[in-house]
């Protein structure tokens, strides 16, 4: 197990520094400092950039890219090109917020209506309710943003967020990206259930009298759980990177609008970092995924 | 009698006659959308006219400016000022009761000492083609705490040499004890003082900022902020800002289009709409070095097949017939009523003279595709435009559709802001999509004077070289007299617009609508929070 673990745990590793030197390749080649387009600062070059070794050496900025993933870089934001490590603290936390907050709505609901479903499995609430989470599934993230932002006004809740940062501001963001979330995991989760409901132990439970809710618990969740898991973990990169057209129609000041804003203006450090830490989350979480699922059911490690 | 004034107590209360306490007033707030997150309140480092906008009402202007067909200076921090016969010597009285929030007086060493921080290499030399204008030593002499004297190398418009002398300020005893390389990073960017009527405070990263009153202030009393606080709220998508706007999560926003103006017309209708004054220039560079677009009657045949003036009504006219803009005739703002006042004849719509200019060139359509060719190959040019602009996009949508009556293929070539910026820079493109703002006085010179070889003119769009222009330059901006420089900027204004070295769309302005329970607004060509100070609500009480 430790050993397919490793191998597992280096595989991950490959994949960043795959990632790394594809996006510092791309930078190198694609991108140079911006400049100012309006008359009284088109002369006003990136004086910040004279002091962060954004003209080193090519390969001192690669070996610094492996060694810190990014974060020993400097933005090429104006006016001071603060390491790149400063905007991810000002800008990961309400991006961890924010996802964080949608995966705690979200799971449940993905959970319990996938299992509700399953449980109905064939039945016209069954169709119905599928028909409901793949429509809604269907619709684009800003729709049901913008949508919710119409329910809302009439309401008096606030649309956007706002300097007095109250609680109540994320309730629109926080219910539009698990809408997103818990409509992409209702139909796997029911999926899974469904299998699970029709396995040979299972039926060997119930035909023993179990009460089915002891069924549900200690023979059917654990075994449905094993792909939920992994598509969460799968989920991850997104609590990372954020959701570009959530926090910029709600004005969220998390990482989906920190790497939008930097690659419309042409900022490759802010970029590769940000790419690079997609990049580990998509491995770590992918990895934690496959852990957990190996925990729950021991047969997904290879002898 | 105790019943009776017992009663007497029951009815006194019953009625209210005890005295009560009034409701405390409103709050005067203003909330107002920005685009886009704050760089730095720092002006030496910062590269956003909206911060430096939010800069001027921390600060005492040294002059304050007004304008009307030009700049014209008033008393400041500058008590009065003096020129010199040959016009190459400015002497300035600073006022001695203004003081830095933190406590010392605003003196003539913090004005001398910023502008030695701006000539210093670590600074990125960014203010050279200002500084150029003073002699050596790049700044004011000290002549007492507040007495300054300027010299400049010559003479010229001396509201843009009083401009020159009146950029900025920063403490001295603030920074004279950093590095320079190491002031871009300091803490003043989110934390600076005031000297004006406003203090900056309660920044939120990526979420906006506030100004309050600065109880501090000693300047003028008509200059005390009359609002409570202003907040600034950083709304980054359009739509989003637009919303909050109608719905009274904020009383103003910026940037908007006329097709903005009838939707919010009709869904809220306590906004007045003001246009800030014509400062952008839309234009298509056209590269010269691209064939057929170095022939100056092709250029001109291009301008008169995209029919300008349809466009126009298209895009600047507003549901109620109002223009939000004026057709372009060459490169002079009309804000400049002197120098525009014998605008040039604008290019008719005349397909045909696009077609005769491409024959004499010698590309006709000989296959009959509707296309002109040459040596066997279609005339193909391509638009290059920042993709997140949408008025861009559908100025590309209407010229691609212009020019293929006219026989020319133009493929749309839209890039990410940053990268069509570089390509424009480089002279990387066909035809280019470009908004230009101008600055508050006439100076040519970046945009229409031929370019060093080998060095960046990234104003030059189309590199353009013209020794007549030159020296129009040259000879306009040595003229001390507006009135009589006016001359030479319509003579230049005339030239550049026959060459067409870019097809002069229109001048633009920055529309601002703002809630009309405000009084007191002043939205101008220099800012859209110009005085701020003097805004207020009447009905707050």
């Amino acid at each position: 197990m430790t050993r397919w673990l490793l191998g597992r745990a280096a595989y991950a590793a490959l994949l960043v520094w795959l990632v790394a030197t594809l996006v510092f390749v791309l930078a190198e080649v694609a991108t140079s400092p911006p400049t100012t387009e309006d008359a009284e600062g088109q002369e006003h070059l990136l004086a910040c950039l004279l002091h962060t070794g954004a003209d080193g050496p090519t390969l001192t900025r690669y070996v610094d890219l492996l060694c810190t993933g990014g974060l020993g870089a400097h933005s090429w934001r104006p006016p001071d090109c603060r390491p790149v490590v400063d905007l991810l603290r000002a800008h990961l936390p309400p991006t961890l917020l924010l996802g964080g907050l949608s995966l705690l709505l979200a799971w449940p609901i993905a959970l319990g209506v996938g299992a509700w479903q399953a449980l109905r499995s064939g039945s016209r609430a069954d169709a119905v309710t599928t028909t409901v989470a793949v429509s809604l599934h269907a619709v684009p993230g800003f729709l049901v943003a913008l949508g919710l932002q119409l329910l809302a006004r009439p309401l008096g809740l606030p649309l956007t967020t706002t300097l007095h940062r109250a609680p109540i501001e994320l309730l629109l963001p926080v219910l539009s990206l698990a809408v997103v979330m818990a409509t992409g995991w209702i139909r796997p989760v029911r999926t899974a259930v469904v299998e699970a409901l029709a396995l040979p132990h299972v039926e060997a439970a119930r035909a023993r009298g179990l009460p089915e809710a002891h069924v549900l618990r200690r023979h059917v969740l654990p075994h449905a759980l094993r792909p939920i898991v992994v598509l969460i973990g799968l989920s991850a990169p997104r609590f990372v990177a954020g959701s570009v057209i959530i926090e910029k129609i709600f004005a969220w000041p998390g990482m989906g609008r920190l790497l939008a804003e930097s690659a419309a203006n042409g900022d490759a450090p802010t970029l590769i970092m940000g790419a690079v830490l997609v990049a580990a989350c998509v491995a770590a979480g992918d990895l934690l995924a496959t852990a957990a699922a190996a925990a729950l059911d021991p047969r997904e490690v290879p002898a | 009698m105790s019943r009776l004034l017992s009663l007497a107590a029951l009815l006194s209360a019953c009625t209210g006659a005890e005295p009560t306490t009034p409701p405390p007033p409103r709050e005067k707030v203003l909330v107002t959308a920005a685009n886009a997150d704050m760089q730095s309140m720092n002006p030496l480092t910062t590269t956003l006219s909206d911060d430096r906008n939010v800069i001027a009402n921390l600060m005492m202007p040294i002059y304050q400016f007004r304008f009307d067909c030009g700049l014209t200076a008033e008393p400041g921090l500058a008590k009065q000022w003096s020129w010199s016969d040959d016009g190459r010597t400015l002497r300035v009285d600073l006022r001695d009761d203004i003081t830095w929030s933190d406590g010392p007086k605003v003196t003539a060493h913090d004005i001398a000492f910023t502008y030695q921080l701006m000539a210093d290499p670590a600074l990125g030399g960014g203010f050279a083609s200002i500084l150029r204008h003073f002699e050596p030593g790049a700044g004011p002499r000290v002549i007492d705490d507040h007495t300054l004297e300027w010299g400049f190398t010559s003479a010229y418009d001396r509201t843009a040499q009083l401009a020159h002398t009146s950029l900025f300020y920063l403490p001295k005893h603030i920074f004279e004890s950093v590095p320079p390389e190491a002031i871009a990073a300091h803490s003043y960017a989110t934390n600076p003082l005031s000297t004006g009527p406003w203090v900056f405070t309660d920044r939120s990263p990526g979420a906006g900022w506030m100004l309050r009153p600065n109880k501090a202030f000693t300047g003028p009393e008509e200059m005390r902020a009359r609002l409570d606080r202003v907040e600034f709220r950083v709304l980054p998508d359009d739509n989003t800002r637009k919303l909050e706007l109608i719905s009274g999560g904020v009383d103003m926003v910026t940037g908007l289009t006329p097709a903005d103006v009838d939707a919010l017309r009709r869904q809220r209708a306590d906004l007045t709409f003001t246009s800030r004054g014509m400062r952008r220039l839309e234009q298509l560079a056209l590269n010269p070095t691209v064939e057929p677009l170095g022939d100056p009657e092709v250029r001109r045949g291009l301008a008169a097949a995209l029919d300008i003036d349809r466009m126009f009504n298209t895009m600047m006219r507003d549901g109620e017939g109002k223009d939000w803009g004026r057709r372009s005739v060459g490169p002079i703002s009309p804000e400049f009523c002197q120098a525009a006042q014998r605008p040039a004849t604008p290019i008719a719509a005349d397909p045909q003279r696009a077609r005769d200019a491409l024959a004499a060139q010698g590309w006709r359509d000989t296959d009959n595709d509707g296309y002109v060719d040459k040596n066997g190959q279609k005339l193909r040019l391509s638009l290059l435009y920042a993709s997140e602009h949408a008025p861009a996009k559908q100025i590309a949508e209407l010229s691609q559709a212009a020019l293929a009556a006219v026989g020319v293929e133009l493929v749309l070539d839209p890039a990410p802001k940053a990268v069509a910026m570089d390509r424009r820079k480089k002279l990387d493109y066909q035809i280019a999509y470009a908004a230009m703002d101008t600055a508050l006085f006439l100076d040519p010179s970046a945009a229409w004077r031929t370019p060093p070889p080998n060095s960046p003119a990234p104003m030059n769009l189309t590199r353009y070289s013209n020794v007549a222009v030159d020296a129009l330059i040259d000879a306009g901006m040595a003229e001390p007299d507006p009135q009589l420089a006016a001359a030479y900027w319509a003579e230049l204004q005339r030239i550049v617009y026959e060459d067409q070295p870019s097809i002069f769309l229109w001048w633009t302005s920055d529309l601002v609508a703002v809630a009309d329970r405000f009084t007191g607004t002043s939205i101008d060509l220099i800012s859209p929070l110009h005085n701020l100070h003097g805004w207020d609500i009447q009905d707050a009480q």
